[in-house]
C-alpha cells in the first residue's frame, strides 16, 4: 500500500511530448487503471513512476518522499512491462520465485507464494518446465506471476493481458482483481482496452495526447464524461453536432433534439450512449431511420440505423424482431443526452480515424 | 462461385495432431469464423487451405476441384495477417495496386482498381501517403484492400484485429464485414475473440484440440451450445452440477430447479448465462443470496452473488443498485437453463 504522486511531470522524446505537465495522485490501496489509445503517453507515465525514465521536469513522490532521483531498484515498486524477459536457464518456478530469493525470503514461504501466483495465472502444472517449452502467451503469464510473487508497495502493470487469448485475458482479469483485494495492493494498470478498464478499475484515469483528460471512479467517468473523448473512448456513444435552435433544443441533421438543460453556445456536441437509445415511438426526440446493419453480440444486439444519411447506433439486450432494411423509430430520452459546449473542432470527428 | 470443402483433413507435427480429420463446407459468399484458443489448430487449418502447409491426409476442394496440387499463388485467395506488412517505400495507392500490376495489368488499370478499393474503405484521400504516416487501423485497411485488389473472391483473415487498439479493432471488424458483403466474398476468419466471431459471422466454427466442437449460426452457438466448453468459451455461464429428481426437475444444494424440458439422463450439468438470471422473487427457481461483489461495467453491472457455497455471476443492464453485503433474490427462468449430460465439467472448462 502506498501513495504515489506525480507533480507537473513533462517527458519529451525529441519533438514529441509524451507527458505534458501531468499531475496525478494515486491513493493508497485499490485498483487504478490508466486507459487511452496507442501513443497517448500511458506507458511513459508508468515508466516515470517506476524510475525507468527520467522526466525533463516535475517530481515523483511515493508516500510523500521525493523519489525523482531514486533508482528503480530502490523504489520498492513491482512492475511488469511488455518487453519482459524470463531467465532462460531457470525453470518457471525459479523465475517466479526469483524476486523472493534475492530478498532472502525463507524457502517454505517462497515456494508457497510461488505456487499461489502460478495457480492464479493457470500455470501450476508447469512449475518445472523451462520458458522455451512454453508458448508466448504462457511466457507472458509467467512474467506476470513473477511480478506478483513479491508483495511490493506498488504494482505497475503495463498491458499485462494484451497479447493473450481473449478468454484467458478475461479469466486473468478476475484473478488479478481478487489477488489485489486479498493482498491490499496498490495497482496501476495500463491498457488501451476500455472493457478491461471498466472491469478492473476502481479508479480510472483517461489519457489522451500526453495529458490526463479525466480521473474518477468507473461510475463517474462513464456516466459523467468530462469531455467528448471520454464519452467516445469508454463504451460507445452517438455524437450529434448540433446548432442551438431553442433554449433546450438543438438541431442535428434536420432533426430537433431536446435536452434537459439550457444550451449556452451556438454550436454544441450532443452525445447519447448506444444502450440508452430505444426503439420506440415516444413524442419528442423520436425519429425515423432504416436498419442498415445488425450485429449479434451475445448479451446484446447492435443495430446501425441510417437516419437521413447519418449512422445512428442502438444497442439493446432485448431481442426485438427487427430485420435488415426495416424502417424503425428511434427515441433518445432527453435525460440521456450529454451536452458538450466549447468543443475542440477536432473532437467533432471523434472515431473517424 | 467459390465454395470450399474440406474432407477428413489431418495435419500432424511429429506426435502432435494439430488438425484431426476435419470436415467442413463453406458456401459461396459465406462469412465463417473459426474460433478457438491458441493451439487449437485453427491457423494450421487455414494455412492448409491456402496451400502454405501440406496436409498429411484428407482433401481440399475449391469450386468442387481438389487443390492439393495447386500452388498457393494459383489458389486465388486473399490473405490478411495480424501484422499488416505494407511495402514501406510504396504509397498507399501503389501498395493496393501491386497485385493487379503483378497480374499483368497496365499501370493505369492498376491505379483505377486501387482507387476503387480505397474508396470502399474511405481512404481515397490518403492514396498518395506513405504507410508509415497512417495509423494502425488505416494501415490494416490498406492491407485488406491490397489482399483483395487482384480480384480474388476468397478472403482469409488470420487474427487481423489482434494487433490493433481494441477500439480501432471493433470499428475495423464492421468495416471488414461490410467490405465482404459489397464484394461478395467468401470469407474464413480465424480468431480467438468470441465477440469478433459472434458479431460479424454467418457461421461460427468452434474448435478445440484439432477438432470441431460445434458449427452453427452465432445465435445457435450462443443460445444452444452443444457442450459446456462452447458455453464457457463464448460468453459466460454459471454451471451447476445437479441431480435429477423429477421429470423436469433437478436438485442443486437441496433446492429444486424446474426446467422447461425433461431432464436429460446421466451425469448432468445445467448452465445459465449471467444476463439471463433475474434479481426477482418468483414462486419457483428462486434463491436467497448475498452480494459479494458489485462491478459497474458501463452499459451493464455485474454481480457476484453467493448462494450457500456457490457464487452466481449475474449481469444486468439496470444501474448498480446493490452493494456488497446486500441480500437479494435470484430467479432462474426455466426456459433459459441449458442442459449438458455426460460431461466432465472440470475437463470441459480447462482452457488455460
Amino acid at each position: 500500500m502506498a501513495n504515489i504522486r506525480l507533480e507537473n511531470v513533462t517527458k519529451r522524446f525529441g519533438d514529441v511530448t509524451a507527458l505534458d505537465d501531468v499531475s496525478l495522485e494515486i491513493k493508497k490501496k485499490g485498483y487504478n487503471v490508466v486507459v487511452g489509445p496507442s501513443g497517448c503517453g500511458k506507458t511513459t507515465l508508468l515508466k516515470v513512476m517506476a524510475g525507468l525514465l527520467k522526466p525533463e521536469s516535475g517530481r515523483v513522490l511515493v508516500d510523500g518522499v521525493d523519489v525523482s532521483t531514486t533508482p528503480p531498484e530502490e523504489r520498492e515498486i513491482g512492475f511488469f512491462f511488455q518487453n519482459y524477459a524470463l531467465f532462460p536457464h531457470m525453470t518457471v518456478e525459479e523465475n517466479v520465485g526469483y524476486p523472493l530469493r534475492i530478498r532472502d525470503v525463507p524457502e517454505e514461504e517462497r515456494l508457497k507464494r510461488t505456487h499461489e501466483v502460478l495457480e492464479m495465472v493457470g500455470l501450476a502444472g508447469w512449475a518445472g518446465n523451462y520458458p522455451r517449452e512454453l508458448s508466448g502467451g504462457m511466457q507472458q503469464r509467467v512474467a506476470l506471476a513473477r511480478t506478483l510473487s513479491f508483495k511490493s508497495r506498488v504494482l505497475l502493470l503495463d498491458e499485462p493481458l494484451s497479447a493473450l487469448d481473449a478468454k484467458i485475458g478475461f479469466i486473468l482479469r478476475e484473478n488479478l482483481s481478487k489477488l489485489a483485494k486479498k493482498l491490499e495492493l496498490t495497482v496501476v494498470h495500463v491498457t488501451p482496452n476500455q472493457e478491461e478498464a471498466m472491469d478492473l478499475g476502481e479508479n480510472i484515469i483517461v489519457m489522451r495526447k500526453g495529458k490526463i483528460i479525466q480521473t474518477g471512479t468507473d461510475y463517474e467517468v462513464y456516466t459523467k464524461p468530462a469531455t467528448p473523448f471520454t464519452a467516445y473512448f469508454l463504451g460507445e456513444s452517438n455524437f450529434m453536432a448540433a446548432r442551438k435552435s431553442g433554449e433546450q433544443t438543438g438541431e442535428w441533421n434536420g432533426i430537433k433534439i431536446n435536452v434537459d438543460k439550457s444550451l449556452a453556445s451556438e454550436n454544441v456536441l450532443l452525445s447519447a450512449r448506444v444502450e440508452k437509445v430505444l426503439f420506440e415511438k415516444r413524442g419528442k426526440n423520436t425519429f425515423k431511420g432504416v436498419v442498415e446493419s445488425i450485429n449479434f453480440l451475445g448479451q446484446t444486439i447492435r443495430y446501425e440505423v441510417n437516419v437521413h444519411g447519418k449512422t445512428f447506433v442502438v444497442q439493446t439486450s432485448k431481442h426485438p424482431n427487427i430485420k435488415l432494411g426495416d424502417e424503425v423509430h428511434v427515441h433518445i430520452p432527453p435525460s440521456e443526452i450529454k451536452v458538450f459546449e466549447d468543443v475542440d473542432a477536432a473532437d467533432y470527428n471523434l472515431g473517424f480515424d | 462461385m467459390p465454395d470450399i470443402e474440406i474432407k477428413n483433413l489431418t495435419k500432424k507435427f511429429g506426435d502432435f495432431t494439430a488438425v484431426d480429420k476435419i470436415n467442413l463446407r463453406i458456401a459461396d459468399k459465406e462469412y465463417v469464423t473459426v474460433l478457438g484458443p491458441s493451439g487449437c489448430g485453427k491457423t494450421t487449418m487455414l494455412r492448409m487451405i491456402a496451400g502454405l502447409l501440406k496436409p498429411n491426409s484428407g482433401d481440399i476442394l475449391i469450386d468442387g476441384k481438389s487443390v492439393l496440387e495447386t500452388p498457393p499463388e494459383d489458389r486465388n485467395i486473399g490473405y490478411l495477417f495480424q501484422n499488416y506488412s505494407l511495402f514501406p517505400h510504396m504509397t498507399v495507392k501503389q501498395n493496393v495496386g501491386y497485385g493487379p500490376l503483378m497480374e499483368g495489368l497496365s499501370g493505369g488499370e492498376a491505379d483505377m482498381i486501387s482507387i476503387k478499393m480505397l474508396k470502399l474503405v474511405r481512404l481515397l484521400e490518403r492514396a498518395g501517403y506513405m504507410p508509415a504516416t497512417l495509423s494502425g487501423g488505416m494501415q490494416q485497411r490498406v492491407a485488406l484492400m491490397r489482399s483483395l485488389a487482384a480480384g480474388t473472391r476468397i478472403l482469409f483473415l488470420d487474427e487481423p484485429l489482434s494487433s490493433l487498439d481494441p477500439k480501432v479493432g471493433v470499428k475495423l471488424r464492421y468495416e471488414i464485414q461490410k467490405t465482404a458483403r459489397k464484394l461478395d466474398l467468401t470469407v474464413i476468419h480465424v480468431s480467438h475473440d468470441q465477440q469478433d466471431a459472434l458479431s460479424i459471422s454467418d457461421r461460427v466454427v468452434v474448435m478445440k484440440q484439432g477438432r470441431i466442437v460445434q458449427a452453427g449460426s452465432p445465435k445457435d452457438i450462443y443460445f444452444r451450445p452443444s457442450t459446456p466448453y462452447v458455453s464457457y468459451f463464448i460468453g459466460e455461464s454459471n454451471f451447476l452440477e445437479v441431480k435429477q429428481v423429477g421429470d423436469g426437475e433437478v436438485s442443486f444444494k437441496g433446492k429444486t430447479i424446474k426446467l422447461a424440458e425433461p431432464a436429460k439422463k446421466g451425469r448432468l450439468v445445467v448452465a445459465i448465462r449471467p444476463e439471463r438470471i433475474l434479481l426477482e422473487n418468483k414462486l419457483e427457481n428462486t434463491f436467497d443470496g448475498v452480494v459479494e461483489k458489485s462491478n459497474f461495467l458501463g452499459s451493464t453491472t455485474k454481480y457476484l452473488i453467493k448462494v450457500g457455497g456457490y457464487t452466481f455471476k449475474v449481469q444486468t443492464a439496470k444501474h448498480p443498485e446493490l452493494e456488497k453485503g446486500d441480500k437479494t433474490r435470484l430467479y432462474l427462468p426455466p426456459e433459459d437453463i441449458m442442459q449438458f449430460s455426460g460431461f466432465n465439467l472440470e475437463e470441459e472448462l480447462r482452457i488455460m
